[in-house]
């Protein structure tokens, strides 16, 4: 069944079918919320309200755009709202408290596979918690569009739409994240 | 075009996002100034380390998050629902004493009259409400949709049952190893298929495991997935089928940690087969080190790196 009518058929009340649509497109989804919130709580959570605003509203979906705009409208809004949120609160610090005392989230946050040629990682341990570093002091709608751009290989034209924006402001950010990125990261590249 | 002009754009040139005409002017400009083709390797680096730099999302997460999923639409369903029939019920008779908590709970009471009733009544036409309330197990089922239907006086009730069974045997087993291929194509469990493939990579080398690992690194939707099979993968490395499905892959992969695994399995094994898939990828690879490797790799077996 292709998209279109998985989205009909989902609009009708086939169950099966909504759920064939939201597992095209979780993973994405997911994965965007998790690189930008860095947390799997939080990105749990853009996750289920996303995807519960997608199935009680998407009777309301007209196929005026994609549905994959659509869906980053809802995804990227929600994952703004908690990035604005997290900077009010004042909680850029990466450091939390747990039952076992003082941890730094970055530090929960798995490495990746080591195996093999060591050289292939070029990001050292130091060079991942600096990088974090640099995600925090983007603003977010900065680090929005380099996600998108760079990890998810969206383009700028498409960002621009999810963000309700122009492709001008949306390649502005890009250029401004990727000079924040390259000014702190400069030595080690 | 200024070098400052120039500057300005070559994140975007990296990124695919100029217009032909945009990137002539670059490359021109580029191919007659040191300055600006340092500034790009710069560039390149960064896009290097980056591309290392996304946390993987840990494949139990996905799952956790379909299932709370699909138990919060099934909750908001029946909400709705027994919130439609409250509704039906106050709409006859609403007394201003009652509250919306009384009211639920007769809305429920009156839920399970019609269920008893209708049960009573249907009682000679068994054979149209199947299965009876004696052979529904209680544990392992769930009520996933309750529809009562006023016309007739039935209520139809949709379970969803999960009967678990455990079976144990050895990895050489042959029901067990058919078990393990089976679930190795689950596609609702990413994390039950990783677990699989990494099971399936310490059998004893047959082909229909060959043949599942080649399946899972060419079609698996999670890169966890494809990742696993491709080393389980390594030891058949000099296979003729592996060596095509590698050669793919590098093609085709949009995650570049499994290209730059399938370059390094390549690159092992220095056989003349892959060449012009390796001088196809030259066109369109824009990750540094597996463009190195591969460079590496053509001039090790004496194939021209330019000849695409």
């Amino acid at each position: 069944m292709d998209e279109a009518a998985l989205i009909r058929a989902a609009q009708t009340g086939d169950e099966q079918a909504f759920e064939q649509l939201v597992h095209s497109y979780d993973q994405a989804v997911l994965r965007l919320a998790y690189n930008l919130l860095r947390s799997q709580e939080d990105a749990r959570d853009i996750y289920q309200e996303a995807f519960l605003r997608v199935h009680r509203n998407l009777h309301t979906f007209r196929f005026d755009c994609s549905f994959h705009t659509w869906l980053y409208r809802i995804v990227t809004n929600l994952c703004l709202d908690h990035l604005r949120k997290r900077k009010v609160r004042k909680e850029e610090s990466t450091v939390v408290e747990t039952e076992d005392g003082t941890r730094d989230r970055v530090s929960t946050i798995p490495e990746p596979g080591v195996s093999g040629d060591p050289e292939r990682y070029l990001l050292s341990r130091e060079l991942r918690s600096r990088m974090n570093q640099v995600l925090e002091q983007l603003t977010p709608r900065e680090r929005t569009v380099f996600e998108m751009r760079h990890h998810q290989g969206m383009r700028l034209r498409a960002i621009g739409e999810v963000l309700g924006t122009s492709e001008e402001a949306a390649k502005n950010c890009l250029f401004r994240a990727t000079q924040k990125m390259r000014a702190a990261l400069g030595e080690f590249v | 075009m200024t070098c400052e002009k120039v500057q300005a754009e070559l994140p975007f040139l990296l990124y695919g996002e100029l217009s032909f005409d945009e990137e002539e002017q670059m490359e021109q400009h580029l191919a007659g100034c040191a300055q600006c083709r340092q500034e790009l390797d710069s560039l390149r680096s960064l896009h290097a380390a980056l591309d290392q730099a996304p946390d993987p999302v840990p494949a139990p997460l996905l799952m956790d998050c379909r299932r709370e999923l699909r138990l919060r639409i099934r909750e908001e369903a029946v909400e709705k629902r027994s919130r439609g029939w409250w509704q039906r019920l106050s709409g006859l008779s609403a007394p201003h004493w009652l509250t919306p908590a009384w009211g639920r709970a007769a809305g429920a009471l009156a839920m399970l009259a019609v269920g008893f009733l209708g049960a009573r009544l249907t009682l000679p036409q068994a054979a149209r409400i199947e299965p009876t309330f004696d052979t529904i197990p209680v544990s392992g089922t769930r009520v996933r949709f309750v529809e009562p239907d006023s016309a007739n006086g039935l209520v139809k009730i949709t379970l969803e049952e999960t009967r678990e069974r455990q079976v144990t045997g050895k990895l050489d087993d042959d029901r067990i190893r058919q078990l393990l291929l089976t679930a190795a194509q689950d596609p609702a469990d990413p994390g039950l298929r990783v677990e699989t493939i990494d099971l399936l990579q310490q059998e004893p080398a047959t082909d229909e495991v060959r043949a599942a690992l080649i399946a899972a690194l060419q079609s698996d939707e999670n890169s966890g997935v494809r990742m696993k099979a491709l080393q389980g993968l390594k030891r058949y490395a000099t296979h003729p089928e592996v060596r095509s499905a590698l050669t793919t892959v590098l093609l085709n992969d949009d995650n570049p940690g499994i290209r730059t695994q399938a370059i390094d399995l390549l690159v092992q094994h220095k056989q003349r087969d892959v060449v012009g898939a390796l001088q196809q990828l030259m066109e369109r690879e824009d990750n540094d080190y597996i463009r190195q490797r591969t460079q590496r790799l053509l001039r090790d077996l004496n194939a021209s790196v330019d000849s695409f």
